[in-house]
């Protein structure tokens, strides 16, 4: 699978974690494992970890602490109101971002391109 | 995971604490986020072994910097504390292999009754030395100058005062807004 560019992703990472935290409540690890899974093996837990600290501290993430019977309890981010509003909010903007490039990005047609 | 193991996750997740502390993270804060760091790392390296989990962490510092916006109004105790015990084992150290040295030219001597001294350049230190039937004894009191040294690498690294003129700062921006 092609790499994917980090700048970008970047830029996208705050989306992804409340949409997949909006799906279903889940902790750190398991959203890497969830982001992996969907083929996006280049976001690392370094940038994951911190992009939830700051949802979270942002209000737009709530946590609570579950006891994990492998190990140290795990601390679950569940999605809030204000989340719920920038991820829709961020939904749209990404839909329009990607309409916008997909029309720059389009082929020319003939009859349109310079001789 | 084994005991190394357990000791590459622990160190990674003092690193990690270690640059919140330095970006103004309370200590509650950091407690928190040191406890998230070592669940999910413990997690993630019975999957794929410790040494790739704390890889795929990268930089502590660089993931304290994305995690928390600093805060110029802490103070920072804990990296204060730490350099604070670094710099006391460094200067006691320096006592110990100067007391060495003075050990040696007192037995060059071979005094026959006990022998008092003090290190030059370590105000309030005392040494004595006492032959004995079979060997010597040796005493070290290392003075105050170690804990001075301690006290004022604890106070330049972790700046209690930011608690103080950040927060007259800060009342002078809301002052000025309004």
């Amino acid at each position: 699978m092609a790499a994917h560019d980090p700048q970008m992703l970047k830029g996208v990472l705050a989306l992804l974690l409340l949409h997949l935290v909006a799906e279903q409540e889940d902790y750190g690890y398991a959203l890497v494992v969830r982001l992996h899974d969907q083929g996006l093996a280049d976001l690392t837990e370094g940038s994951v970890y911190p992009a939830l600290t700051r949802l979270e501290a942002g209000g737009l993430l709530s946590s609570r602490l579950v006891r994990s019977s492998s190990g140290p309890a795990r601390k679950y981010y569940g999605i809030t109101p204000p989340g719920d509003a920038e991820l829709a909010r961020g939904l749209t903007a990404w839909g329009s971002l990607v309409d916008t490039v997909d029309r720059v990005l389009a082929p020319r047609t003939p009859a349109r391109s310079r001789l | 995971m084994n005991v190394v193991e357990h000791l590459r996750v622990e160190w990674a997740v003092q690193s990690y604490g270690f640059w919140l502390d330095l970006r103004g993270a309370s200590w509650r804060r950091r407690r928190e986020l040191r406890r998230e760091l070592r669940a999910n790392l413990r997690e993630a390296g019975a999957h794929h072994g410790s040494a790739a989990a704390v890889r795929a962490l990268g930089s502590p510092r660089a993931m304290a910097a994305q995690a928390i916006v600093a805060d110029p109004t802490s103070a920072r105790w804990t990296a204060g504390a730490q350099a604070a015990l670094a710099a006391l084992a460094v200067v006691v150290l320096v006592e110990v292999l100067a007391s060495l040295a003075w050990l040696d030219g007192v037995r060059a001597t071979e005094p026959v009754g006990g022998v008092t001294g003090s290190l030059t350049l370590f105000p309030g230190s005392s040494l004595t030395y006492e032959p004995l039937d079979r060997g010597f004894s040796m005493a070290l009191s290392p003075g105050w100058l170690a804990l001075a040294v301690a006290l004022v690498m604890l106070v330049v690294v972790a700046r209690p005062w930011r608690v103080v003129t950040g927060r007259g700062a800060r009342s002078a921006r809301v002052g000025s807004y309004v």
